[in-house]
């Protein structure tokens, strides 16, 4: 291709090429009218504009993209529940918290619970304000007299959270009621499916032991600062049996935890237990039980017998009801752990149905 | 950092003009010379070395090229600098078995130039090229009362293959017309819509390039044979008329 030389200037020249297009070009000491035939021509903006684009928009998507990791990061450790902790009083009441521990939402699980967090504006998200403050609330509209039981059914993936919300709600809570009255207090674990099926394969291998033995699992009873031996009403009864079914079956997986946190416990309330006059009955049975547990100290080992233990208390309780808890025990001794819970509580509640 | 606000000031108002980035150039030329020396590493020579007219041209590019994104401008424009120097070389090295004819001939007693036969007819050439450069100043003093330069036209170039043909297709038909160009000539107005419904190609396309139909059609208005002449592809492709 040929180029006429049209117009030179210092640091460029404009050529005519043979098709009729006019190009600037590295003036090579050019002269107007002269011919060329291998110019520099000068690269336009095209290119440029091209490859400026993606960048631009590289440098958009990495700063959105750093944007959303940190949104993400900022999510997970403080918006993100973490653990869940149901609080059953007889409203029940479902808080989440986040990674930090502190409460992210409050939800009821039944009317009452729903009623309980009615109008209630958490002013602050530390969860055991946000617990002392339910508390009160459920005492107002009374849910909550003397004798009765609190149960915190703990949800996390983290078993060192575990232990420590349960250890810090027990402790919190006992101290929140220490002017008023005396109620029970029961942390447990929730258990999933997959901790079911453990569950049974726990139970497989303890079950010669555990029907001979009591043991440290036992200790968890002692929890409850105090029980008042008075039964409130038949409902109620059903809903402890259940819930201490429940709560024996999560030792198994936890056994380990929940030893160390028993201890931890016991070393808590026993000043409580000692002074606390009303619980002669379970004080004496704990006596029982540190005898029994003496003999047998494993730590796994007869976790079930907490069942025992749970339907002498509940016989206890229900003095009147014999007949009921007596089935409930048959029901309890034959093995029946691999039933459901659900199963179990129909069960009891048909025969309370028929009483 | 005050210094390099001043000069991407500079740069970004040179980006539409060539005449500014003319001025600039002239202004940092000592930086381009700079450039150059650190490429061939010796002192380049003005008005000799083709070098420091390619680091010109590529400071020119390196003006429309910048953006803020892209960092520090002097910097960009070594960089686009040493590049382009790097492509002419490479691209000469492919004429590098070529004989210079400045080199010492055999006996050592001259240089090769001298012991070629030249075909050419200088002073015929001299002649010829005379009276292309006052045809083209003829042509630049009468895009001038257009309003146009020769830059303006460059920049106003069709670049697409498509729009080129499009525009050939509207020099083509006004050819055909001289009517329409003896219009333009007398009312130095462009007949946008007869070309745009004469031709068949869209008024857009037309008002775009106007700059550029301008020149070509007053190419084929009287006179600028020579330019015409050298045209000749013009017709050779798509629909030669």
């Amino acid at each position: 291709m040929r180029y006429l030389v049209m117009e030179c200037r210092p640091s460029y020249a404009i050529l005519l090429d043979e098709d009729g297009r006019l190009v600037k070009a590295a003036n090579l000491h050019y002269q107007v009218g002269q011919t060329v035939e291998w110019p520099v021509i000068m690269r336009e903006q095209e290119t440029a504009q091209v490859s400026r684009l993606p960048r631009k928009l590289g440098a958009t998507v990495a700063a959105a993209a750093c944007m959303m990791l940190l949104l993400l990061g900022y999510y997970q450790n403080y918006m993100a529940p973490y653990t869940a902790i149901a609080l059953s009083i007889n409203p029940s009441v479902l808080m989440e918290l986040n990674k930090q521990g502190n409460v992210v939402d409050l939800e009821g699980l039944n009317e009452d619970g729903e009623d309980l967090l009615e109008d209630y504006r958490p002013d602050s998200k530390d969860r055991l304000e946000v617990t002392d403050a339910l508390i009160d609330r459920a005492i107002d509209m009374g849910y909550l007299s003397a004798g009765g039981r609190i149960s915190f059914d703990i949800d996390t993936p983290d078993d060192a959270k575990f232990q420590q919300y349960g250890v810090e709600l027990r402790s919190n809570v006992t101290e929140h009621l220490a002017d008023r009255f005396t109620v029970t207090v029961e942390i447990k674990r929730h258990s999933t499916d997959d901790e079911a099926e453990e569950r049974d394969d726990w139970q497989k291998d303890d079950e010669n032991q555990s029907a001979v033995a009591p043991s440290a699992g036992t200790q968890e009873q002692k929890k409850p600062t105090a029980v008042i031996p008075v039964v409130q009403n038949d409902d109620n009864d059903d809903d402890w049996d259940e819930a201490d079914d429940i709560d024996d079956a999560d030792d198994d997986d936890n056994s380990d935890d929940m030893a160390d946190y028993a201890d931890k416990q016991d070393e808590l309330e026993d000043d409580i237990d000692d002074s606390d006059d009303d619980a002669d009955h379970i004080n004496d049975r704990d006596d029982d039980d540190a005898l029994d547990s003496d003999d047998n100290n494993t730590e796994e080992t007869g976790l079930s017998d907490d069942d025992d233990d749970d339907d002498s208390r509940a016989t206890n309780w229900n003095d009147d009801d014999n007949s009921v808890q007596g089935s409930a025990d048959d029901i309890d001794d034959t093995d029946d752990w691999d039933d459901d819970n659900g199963e179990q509580d129909s069960e009891l509640g048909e025969e309370d149905d028929d009483e | 950092m005050g210094q390099e606000h001043e000069i991407v000031k500079l740069v970004y108002e040179a980006k539409d003009s060539m005449e500014r980035a003319d001025a600039l150039i002239y202004q940092y030329m000592p930086f381009i010379r700079s450039e150059t020396a650190k490429f061939l590493k010796r002192v380049p020579i003005d008005g000799h070395d083709d070098e420091l007219s390619i680091a010109m041209i590529a400071f020119h590019e390196a003006i429309r090229g910048y953006s803020r994104l892209r960092g520090a401008f002097f910097k960009y424009a070594a960089m686009v600098i040493r590049s382009r120097l790097l492509d002419y070389q490479r691209r000469e090295q492919r004429h590098s078995h070529v004989l210079s004819l400045d080199m010492p001939d055999e006996n050592g007693d001259g240089v090769l130039g001298d012991t070629v036969a030249d075909k050419r007819v200088h002073s015929e050439e001299m002649i010829a090229r005379e009276a292309t450069r006052s045809e083209i100043e003829e042509l630049t003093k009468q895009i001038a009362s257009f309003g146009v330069s020769l830059t303006d036209v460059a920049e106003n170039c069709p670049r697409q293959q498509r729009t080129m043909e499009a525009c050939r297709k509207a020099i083509g038909f006004a050819k055909a017309n001289p009517t329409l160009i003896d219009e333009l000539v007398t009312t130095k107005r462009l007949p946008i819509t007869r070309l745009a419904e004469g031709s068949g190609v869209e008024r857009k396309t037309l008002e775009r390039h106007r700059k550029y139909l301008v020149t070509l059609l007053l190419i084929y208005s009287n006179g600028y044979e020579i330019i015409r002449g050298h045209l000749q592809h013009l017709w050779k492709g798509g629909n030669g008329q």
